[in-house]
């Protein structure tokens, strides 16, 4: 087994108990935590290798999203929002590509295309993924601006929890 | 198929997509509450205008089911109305408590569709949707709410001819209302919406306008009273001693699509009777 499966693997595990083990637990009361979730599970879709192809990827992004699902109580939700953000990912990728193009036997990381472009890259996912998350368990555009504040607040905590992650872990691969 | 492989590699990472969304989307609408009620909604203000639809067009096609069903019950109505008529004389009569056995209950009505009507010959005949399994025989009297129809020919199991009221061999005891005289409707063909009465004799009083109605005497197809129309000219021919009514008809039998075949319990007894008199 080559090196960056056995290392998304481990990112899988250890993303999913980080999720549901202490992000899913930070739940302070007040209203304005209403409109905060941290989500930071999806690293594992943004971080897996480019030659990953796309339908391996949506698949991988089903089973990571159904486990949260599972934990959340909110069957379906987090699996579609990630089917979607994987769906995404390769057109992402494209439009981001840097002059030099990429190494397909490596992984979106910030190590090798530097912080501004992992942090651009994320974002655009995050965003995507959040947005969608909460479309679906709203299931109405009726409360569509709840459904923006809450992408929006929830989003830059979770972006910052991410940068974190990146920044304390620093993935190679 | 070559084709269908290619557009398949060019497309499949959308077809895995929209299938697993989907996928994810039963789960979302068949375990969450929230979600579940709001897809149920929204489907029902959808579909619901599509169902009213249905239900409009379901509801033309039930409007014969629903006429044959009210004409049913209009039927029992008639004979209601004969019973309490019945009911009422006889009180009148003896001014006590009168319990009225179930024989009183002489007319029956049986409604009936027409599936077959002509107005334009000389011997026009109908035919009706029931026959001897619904109580129809040969001679009784058909009516529908407006005034006479005819009298029933032969009769099938499921059907029945009627003899109309424009048949040139028809007879039908009449009575003047307003003075009770009688006399004999027939038909002389021509005007389907004018009938003529004979045997009137020249001593009577007529009006133009009187109302003509059944007498209810021999034979006895009809209860007295039924509407048949009235006096529109009359004259007498010189030296004769009947007048010449042309009488309106009520009814018009080009338009008629429900009757009613009424059932006399009594007809034999009373043939019978009448039938030893004669014979004597």
């Amino acid at each position: 087994m080559s090196s960056d499966i056995v290392r998304s693997i481990i990112r899988f595990v250890v993303l999913i108990l980080l999720q549901i083990l202490v992000f899913r637990q930070i739940n302070p009361s007040g209203s304005f935590f209403f409109y905060v979730s941290f989500i930071i599970y999806p690293l594992f879709i943004l971080l897996l290798p480019f030659r990953t192809s796309p339908i391996l990827l949506m698949l991988l992004a089903f089973v990571i999203g159904i486990i949260i699902d599972i934990s959340y109580g909110s069957y379906g939700v987090h699996a579609s929002a990630a089917v979607f953000i994987a769906f995404l990912r390769p057109t992402v990728l494209r439009v981001l590509e840097p002059r030099s193009g990429y190494n397909i036997t490596q992984a979106p990381t910030k190590t090798h295309y530097g912080i501004t472009w992992f942090i651009s890259y994320s974002a655009v996912l995050m965003f995507a993924y959040l947005l969608w998350y909460f479309s679906v368990e709203a299931f109405t555009f009726v409360y569509f601006g709840q459904i923006l504040l809450k992408t929006i607040l929830s989003f830059l905590f979770s972006m910052l929890i991410i940068i974190v992650y990146m920044f304390i872990f620093d993935p190679k691969e | 198929m070559r084709n269908l492989i290619l557009l398949l590699l060019r497309y499949g990472g959308f077809v895995v997509f929209l299938l697993l969304e989907a996928f994810c989307m039963f789960l979302v609408v068949r375990y969450n509450r929230t979600q579940q009620e709001i897809y149920v909604n929204s489907t029902n203000i959808l579909s619901g205008a599509l169902y009213e639809r249905a239900a409009n067009i379901r509801q033309f096609w039930n409007l014969r089911e629903k006429a044959d069903s009210i004409a049913n019950v209009n039927a029992q109505l008639r004979e209601e109305i004969e019973l309490m008529k019945r009911a009422a004389a006889l009180k009148a009569e003896k001014d006590s408590t009168y319990i009225l056995p179930d024989s009183s209950r002489q007319y029956r009505y049986i409604s009936a569709r027409i599936i077959d009507n002509a107005t334009n010959g000389n011997n026009n005949t109908l035919t009706l949707a029931k026959g001897s399994k619904d109580g129809i025989r040969p001679r009784q009297g058909v009516i529908d709410d407006r005034g006479l129809i005819g009298i029933v020919r032969d009769v099938s199991e499921n059907y029945a001819t009627v003899v109309s009221l424009l048949h040139r061999q028809i007879r039908i005891n009449a009575a003047n209302q307003r003075n009770n005289s009688i006399g004999v409707i027939a038909w002389r063909g021509n005007d389907p919406t004018i009938v003529k009465m004979e045997d009137v004799p020249k001593h009577i009083n007529l009006i133009q306008g009187d109302t003509i109605v059944t007498s209810g005497y021999s034979p006895n197809r009809f209860p007295s009273g039924v509407m048949i129309g009235t006096i529109d000219t009359f004259w007498l021919q010189p030296g004769s001693n009947y007048y010449d009514i042309e009488v309106k008809l009520s009814n018009d039998l080009n338009t008629a699509r429900y009757v009613y075949v009424i059932e006399n319990s009594l007809i034999e007894e009373q043939e019978e009777l009448e039938k030893e008199v004669a014979d004597e």
